[in-house]
């Protein structure tokens, strides 16, 4: 990009210096302008999407994203983070059905939308096996996502014992 | 997990815009940090490799110092914490 087309997207952000990081610049003067006065993403509820995670997206992306009915529905309202558009919808999708499956919805997290569907499914399984509770009292008298299903496969295996590779091999080869 | 099953679950503008150099020094940046679960990051957060590394690292070193240095050991725990790379 050209010092002329730089200087044109800094003015666009100027007010909005948070958004200027090092992948803007690889981005379109147009998209950086789709992005600043999209209507949808004005709005308050979609307000905290606008961090400059969106600019290694694209505009075909935000659009279809950000008209997902999954966002109509309250229990899903928390997951509008700016990284949604980094995630495929289908994964998104995918992993939702699963929640609702085991009624956990309300209760799941960015990370439950990211993770492997099937390992998901086969670790959920696994807690239930061993009568685990996959909703858990939180610290302020609420109920939360058991930590571990938002755990790494390391504090699977040292601190609760759980070995997620062979669980996942087990299962496949049912 | 295999590869098709790891980039399956982004959209393809992270896979298009991933730059090799720049993973690789996110990846060796984390390696000194005495990160443990760099697979779980590759696998489930692999566009946190899409921010420019010399950003990655001064996000790392407020969160590290947001978390009293142990930033990582606490995301390691609630891989959650890790969209805190993207605000």
């Amino acid at each position: 990009m050209n010092d002329n087309e730089k200087n044109l997207i800094n003015r666009l952000l100027k007010e909005k210096e948070y958004l200027i990081c090092n992948s803007l610049y690889q981005k379109t003067y147009e998209y950086v302008q789709f992005v600043l006065e999209n209507e949808t993403l004005a709005k308050e509820e979609y307000k905290d999407l606008r961090t400059s995670t969106i600019w290694c997206s694209n505009k075909e992306t935000i659009e279809i994203k950000l008209n997902m009915s999954i966002w109509n529905d309250e229990r899903y309202r928390h997951l509008l983070k700016p990284t949604i558009f980094n995630i495929n919808s289908l994964q998104i999708e995918n992993n939702i059905l699963l929640a609702e499956k085991y009624f956990i919805s309300s209760f799941i997290t960015i990370n439950f939308l990211r993770r492997n569907t099937i390992m998901l499914k086969q670790l959920i399984e696994y807690l239930i096996e061993k009568e685990v509770e996959l909703i858990v009292d939180d610290a302020k008298g609420g109920k939360k996502l058991n930590p571990i299903l938002s755990a790494s496969n390391t504090i699977l295996k040292n601190n609760y014992g759980i070995d997620i590779k062979n669980i996942v091999t087990k299962g496949r080869n049912l | 997990m295999n590869t098709e099953e790891i980039v399956e679950k982004y959209e393809n503008s992270v896979l298009k815009n991933l730059n090799k150099e720049n993973v690789l020094k996110i990846i060796e940046f984390l390696k000194c940090q005495n990160c443990d679960f760099l697979e779980d990051i590759l696998e489930n957060y692999l566009d946190l490799f899409l921010v420019d590394f010399n950003d990655f690292v001064t996000k790392y070193k407020l969160l590290n110092e947001k978390y009293n240095n142990k930033f990582l050991e606490e995301a390691s725990f609630d891989l959650n914490k890790l969209e805190e790379f993207y605000n």
